[in-house]
């Protein structure tokens, strides 16, 4: 994948990133306040920089956004590992019995990307830093992770049948993203 | 003495200080969870949620469920709902208590109950008088303590309490106190345990709030020689503990008849 990193007036330095996958020109901003282009191969650069252009606005608002977005950044250093996985399993037991969602094997694992995930077989993954965030979170992602033993991706049918569980599950999905996983 | 068969235990001064938990606490909570003998934590703190103590607890170690803390605020919600106090306003420094409010109506005028919080500088004429006109159209005032003053950098300063007394002399009606010593607070949080309060134990640094509140209640008053223990003032206070234990740890001695 070719990509380029041009400065722009106004905004500072913009990636633009060829991409096989992409269909059309899009635009997204990270975490960390860069600003990424995806861009389908057949298309100019040209009119890529025009795209971002006619949506500087919107970069700008969204960069706005994210310095006035406080994120809770999660320490690195935890006490009582062993407790902490023995209390996420225990959730995760309690709420696959609730709702009669069911799963093969669970393993807690200190992963730096994710919250949790499910296998294609059904076994779940879940993150020990969830001992880290307030319960209801813990619980979403918990139980978003048993809906996809159901539904495997995040389709509507998805988020309607979380949406059963978790009432809002889309805000609640938004309060998670303010909690940064350790590096 | 009946036999403890439940727990209430304070937080500050009892299970943690200076940040740090009091040594065996761990091993005790443990211990308590393997014998699945009830418990359940209860704190003054009239300005954390205890979603935010849960999680302080936890980066301390202790790994509990957020339902086991009683907290002021928690308890003063649990008693409109059951009182059928339906519109609530709340007065509060944060909005921290945010965390803690399900299933309740927060209002800025016109409620059923005040919950009155600890607002320290931030208490005016205007903030004052609009509760005043909010109590004397028939809304009942709950105030989460009524300490007079506390100890803002080893300097006295005001508390709750004065507020409260100013509210009730001026709509001459009397608040419902929540936070301990008061009964209510200790009734809120034994409820899950459902028996005689005679069985149930509360421990804490405090001979006035834990020892003597327990005691009001009917409950047994445990004090630790952690936190704010001092021995003279134990000795000077009329109020008797049933127990005296150097600390947290040392009540799985009287329970389970072991020791560290």
């Amino acid at each position: 994948m070719n990509s380029k990193i041009m400065e722009i007036e106004s905004l500072g330095p913009v990636l633009f990133a060829y991409s096989p996958r992409a269909k059309r020109i899009s635009i997204s901003i990270k975490d960390t306040k860069e600003i990424r282009v995806a861009v389908p191969l057949n298309a100019p650069l040209k009119s890529a920089l025009k795209f971002v252009k006619l949506k500087e606005n919107w970069i700008k608002r969204h960069l706005l956004k994210l310095n006035s977005e406080s994120k809770i950044y999660l320490s690195k250093e935890l006490k009582n590992k062993e407790e902490s996985s023995t209390f996420i399993k225990n959730r995760l037991y309690e709420l696959s019995q609730k709702y009669g969602l069911h799963f093969k094997k669970v393993t807690i694992r200190n992963q730096k990307t994710r919250w949790g995930s499910c296998s294609q077989k059904n076994n779940i993954n879940l993150n020990i830093n969830l001992i880290q965030i307030p319960q209801n979170l813990m619980d979403y992602v918990i139980v978003h992770e048993l809906v996809h033993t159901v539904v495997k991706n995040h389709s509507y049918k998805f988020w309607n049948l979380l949406d059963q569980y978790i009432p809002n599950s889309r805000h609640v999905d938004k309060e998670l993203k303010k909690f940064v996983l350790p590096k | 003495m009946k036999k403890i068969k439940a727990l209430l235990v304070d937080l500050d001064g009892t299970i943690y200080q200076n940040g740090k938990l009091i040594d065996n606490t761990l091993i005790t909570i443990q211990k308590l969870n393997k014998n699945n003998f009830p418990f359940r934590f209860i704190t003054n703190n009239t300005r954390k949620s205890r979603q935010s103590i849960c999680l302080y607890l936890r980066k301390l170690g202790l790994i509990i469920d957020e339902s086991y803390i009683y907290t002021t605020m928690y308890a003063a919600i649990n008693y409109c709902k059951k009182n059928n106090l339906k519109k609530i306003k709340i007065i509060s420094l944060t909005d921290e208590y945010k965390n803690d409010v399900s299933d309740i109506d927060i209002v800025e005028s016109k409620p059923d109950a005040i919950i009155l919080g600890d607002l320290s500088e931030k208490f005016n004429y205007y903030k004052l008088n609009e509760i005043f006109i909010e109590l004397q159209q028939g809304a009942k005032l709950i105030a989460l303590h009524k300490n007079r003053y506390w100890l803002k950098n080893n300097n006295i300063t005001l508390d709750l309490g004065p507020f409260v007394s100013l509210l009730e002399y001026a709509s001459n009606q009397q608040a419902t106190v929540i936070g301990k010593p008061n009964k209510k607070f200790f009734e809120i949080a034994a409820h899950d345990f459902k028996m005689d309060y005679a069985n149930i134990a509360v421990i804490g640094d405090d001979i006035e709030s834990d020892v003597r509140g327990s005691i009001n209640t009917g409950m047994q008053g445990v004090l630790v020689k952690t936190g704010k223990y001092i021995e003279e003032q134990v000795e000077k206070s009329k109020i008797k503990p049933n127990y005296i234990i150097d600390s947290f740890s040392h009540i799985t001695k009287n329970l389970f008849n072991d020791e560290f």
